[in-house]
């Protein structure tokens, strides 16, 4: 009885949101409802959630563990962070700018880093997998899709070359679209499992 | 002079032929006893009150049976020691009657006239001193044999023991890892095992138990009486293997029984024990060594047989030699733990006489066996604690590193150089059709529509996505519209400002992300009351309330979609559109095909469909560089796993 409440609960959840769904609107009220204590669920455990991390960051200060240095500065931020926006109101243009100064130059040398490693990683893909079918089909895709977005080819003078490039650019919505049909198809199936009951939640 | 076959013996037991230094019989390996017994003679003093005739008879008997004792038989005996082949072969006396000397002739007269005692003497000397010189060295070489059966036996047990402790598996009980574990898995087999220990316990004890006359053959041997008749080399082998602590236990009996037998002389009683445990031996050796004394020879093999380790799979045979030591283990423990009366209730209990035979064993090795599986996963799943679960696909060497930080070099000067250098350019690119559509769409709002705008996007993703919304932003102001901005993103709270006015924030934050976007969706508040995601609001609560236009600015493909599926069947008749990176318009591009989205405009490439001021976007030429560098790169590194290939191709061929 212990491992089948949770899924009890949530196939009688699911099955509260369809009937929800396809009785309205007498049931929106109902509906409503239940999300809005979804949302209040989920906010409490990001409070759990931030109160962990301070606390084991607190945990790796105390016993001196390596790299604590950086668990100081997460600490500082967060609390420097925390007794600004509380003080100053989370609408102050001096707050704004410095959160602002800070994060977007942060965010773009991470994706800055993202960039070299991923330059890293091309050079040695060949080396590690050696020549595959998924190795020489990456390869020659990213090749081909990086020099069509350099804009380096004039394209309007010549009818057939543009038409056969906007074909090539037209090749990963295929991609895509196959890749979202099996999304929607596997969502469809991980629901209807948790509605019958299939789908072992605790796990 | 022997009249018998050349140095054969016959077995009592199946009759097969066995030379005469044989101690078991090399067909039903039996052991044969009559090596060191002398048919007729009777070790016990022959009673005073019997006369002389009735003496001889006997006598006559010890002396044809010394005659067939091979022991005995041997080519070099002289005339002078075989008194008794005078009484029987006329032949012989004759012949050397006729040899002897006068004097040799008297002595054997008057040896003839002497009484029937002093020919027993004369026949007990002779016999004696027969089997002192050969029949001792027959002895000596058994005994050599039995003592070397006992040091290999040892050796073999000493080598099972360190293959146990070469395992650290052992604790202080001296139950192995594997077994705890299991038992811990199984506290109801451990309760099963307790009981049969406890059975056992009742049990081992009890055959651990000395008679009298074992004792006594113990004491003889070791006081250097072991010559006495009665001296048998299979008793050897087993007394010698005696465990200590019942020898201990059994101290106060065997003071006794040695002043009975010895008639004081209790110097040699009190170094009993030490002599005992001359010969090396360990506590596995101890402990088993009674179950094999008291087992029948049947028996005795199927202890063997389970003494040995089984070599049907590779971890049976540690489970094996660990297993029948686990009852007896806890038998050794067991006395130490409880208490006096306890000990006198298992001495009290009458002694089991069943030997404790294989087939009491091999049930526990079947149960052990079926829960093998479940010990060495559980093992695996211990062992594993700490390692790495994904293999390392390769080791990060001070090459690599340096590698990579000419790589990030090199790009990093390529940008730098196109920033400096020259203008910035201008990516002169076609116009999508999303991007078309999008711009269509954002012309056909008029003043009078409301439009809202959805913020989803990361301070990472600004320079791909602020240069159009910003200037779709800056459009619908200029038309009038009605624009309500919402996010459930915290950090597109600082970022708005970058959209509008520097210190403009998002007109509401809606918490819960796309829950909190679905609940204003369908949810409604009810007549009892109101919901809680409505006190967050500063204005109407009501998110759609007059909407004709619905904005995305997400960099994320999934909150689009997430939108698409959850909201828009809600809400069919707002018209949808995405501002969005370049990496996410493949994936939304079916969207737009089905018309629910009513345009796309992803990246900078887009930026001309929107008319985005060129100074508003980044510098397209280190963008081009960039891009460059990674073609390059990627081409780089094809070449050089061409190159490897090539040399190793040709290095096969040399070899």
């Amino acid at each position: 009885m212990k491992q089948r409440t949770p899924v009890i609960i949530a196939a009688l959840s699911g099955l509260v949101m369809l009937a929800a769904l396809f009785f309205q609107p007498f049931t929106a009220p109902y509906l409503g409802l239940a999300l809005n204590w979804a949302i209040i669920l989920s906010s409490v455990a990001l409070l759990v959630a931030i109160a962990s991390l301070v606390v084991t960051h607190f945990r790796f200060i105390m016993r001196g563990r390596k790299g604590f240095l950086y668990s100081i500065v997460l600490l500082v931020a967060f609390f420097g962070t925390l007794i600004l926006g509380g003080y100053l109101g989370v609408d102050d243009p001096d707050f704004l700018n410095g959160l602002r100064s800070v994060l977007v130059p942060l965010e773009n040398a991470l994706m800055a880093l993202v960039a070299l490693v991923l330059m890293s990683a091309a050079v040695k893909i060949f080396r590690i997998r050696g020549w595959s079918i998924l190795t020489v089909s990456f390869g020659l895709s990213a090749l081909v899709f990086l020099f069509l977005n350099l804009g380096f080819l004039q394209l309007d003078s010549n009818p057939g070359l543009s038409q056969l490039i906007s074909t090539l650019q037209r090749l990963p919505v295929v991609a895509a679209r196959g890749l979202i049909i099996g999304v929607a198809l596997g969502a469809m199936l991980m629901a209807l499992r948790v509605l019958f009951g299939q789908e072992a939640l605790h796990e | 002079m022997s009249e018998y076959p050349d140095e054969l013996r016959i077995c009592p037991h199946c009759g097969q032929e066995n030379a005469s230094h044989t101690l078991r019989c090399i067909r039903c390996d039996q052991e044969l006893e009559e090596l060191f017994e002398l048919e007729g003679f009777d070790p016990t003093p022959a009673s005073e009150d019997k006369t002389a005739e009735q003496e001889l008879t006997p006598m006559a008997e010890i002396l044809a049976s010394l005659e067939e004792n091979p022991l005995l038989s041997d080519g070099n005996q002289s005339e002078s020691d075989n008194y008794e082949n005078e009484v029987e072969s006329s032949e012989v006396q004759s012949e050397s009657d006729s040899t002897a000397p006068d004097w040799l002739e008297r002595i054997r007269q008057r040896a003839k006239e002497e009484d029937a005692a002093g020919e027993l003497a004369k026949g007990a000397i002779a016999m004696d001193d027969r089997r002192s010189q050969e029949g001792r060295q027959q002895v000596d070489d058994a005994f050599e044999e039995i003592m070397r059966r006992i040091r290999e036996q040892n050796e073999r047990e000493k080598a099972r023991k360190v293959r146990r402790v070469d395992s650290e598996m052992v604790d202080e009980n001296g139950d192995p890892e594997w077994l705890r574990r299991i038992r811990e898995l199984h506290p109801e087999r451990e309760d099963d095992t307790q009981a049969n220990m406890t059975v056992s316990a009742v049990k081992i004890p009890s055959d651990d138990e000395w008679t009298e006359e074992e004792l006594q053959e113990l004491l003889l041997r070791e006081t250097g009486l072991s010559e006495t008749p009665q001296d048998q080399p299979e008793e050897i082998t087993t007394e010698l293997k005696t465990p200590s602590v019942p020898a201990e236990n059994n101290q106060v009996v065997l003071s006794t029984t040695v002043d009975e037998a010895l008639d004081g002389e209790p110097d040699q009683v009190d170094n009993e024990p030490e002599v005992i445990h001359n010969i090396p031996e360990d506590e596995d050796e101890i402990i088993d060594t009674p179950e094999e004394e008291n087992l029948p020879p049947g028996d005795l093999e199927n202890q063997r047989f389970v003494d040995e380790p089984l070599q049907i799979e590779g971890g049976l045979s540690q489970d094996v030699d660990a297993e029948p030591d686990e009852p007896l283990k806890e038998e050794e423990d067991e006395p130490a733990s409880e208490d006096t009366g306890s000990e006198n209730e298992s001495k009290d209990l009458p002694p089991t006489e069943e030997p404790l035979s294989g087939e009491e064993i091999l049930p526990d090795l079947l149960l052990l066996k079926n829960q093998r599986g479940r010990a060495q996963v559980f093992n695996e799943i211990i062992g594993q604690e700490g390692r790495r679960t994904i293999n390392v696909l390769h080791k990060t060497s001070r090459q690599s590193a340096m590698g990579r930080l000419v790589l990030g070099l090199l790009l990093i000067l390529g940008v730098l150089l196109a920033i400096l250098l020259g203008p910035s350019g201008t990516a002169d690119l076609p116009v999508s059709v999303p991007a078309a559509a999008f711009a269509r769409n954002l012309e056909s709002i008029s003043s009078a529509d409301s439009v809202l705008i959805v913020l989803d996007y990361q301070a990472v993703s600004r320079n791909d996505i602020e240069p159009m919304a910003e200037k779709a932003l800056a459009t619908l102001e200029e038309k009038g519209s009605n624009i309500r901005l919402v996010t459930s993103n915290p950090e597109n709270i600082w970022l708005t400002g970058n959209l509008l006015e520097p210190n403009q924030v998002p007109d509401e934050f809606i918490p819960g992300g796309m829950l909190g976007y679905l609940a204003l969706t369908v949810g409604e508040s009810p007549d009892w009351g109101e919901l809680p995601i409505a006190q967050v609001f500063n204005d109407d609560p009501n998110l759609f309330e007059g909407v004709q236009q619905v904005i995305l600015i997400s960099d994320s493909a999934e909150f689009v979609r997430m939108w698409l599926e959850q909201i828009g069947p809600w809400k069919p008749d707002i018209q949808t559109s995405a501002i969005t990176t370049s990496i996410s318009v493949p994936i939304l591009l079916p969207y737009y095909d089905s018309n629910q989205l009513e345009g796309i405009v992803g990246g900078l490439a887009d930026a001309r469909a929107l008319e985005v001021e060129p100074q508003k976007l980044v510098n397209q030429r280190a963008f081009q560089v960039g891009m460059l560098l990674m073609i390059v790169i990627l081409i780089l590194g094809m070449i050089m796993k061409a190159d490897e290939d090539a040399q190793r191709r040709s290095e096969e061929r040399r070899r």
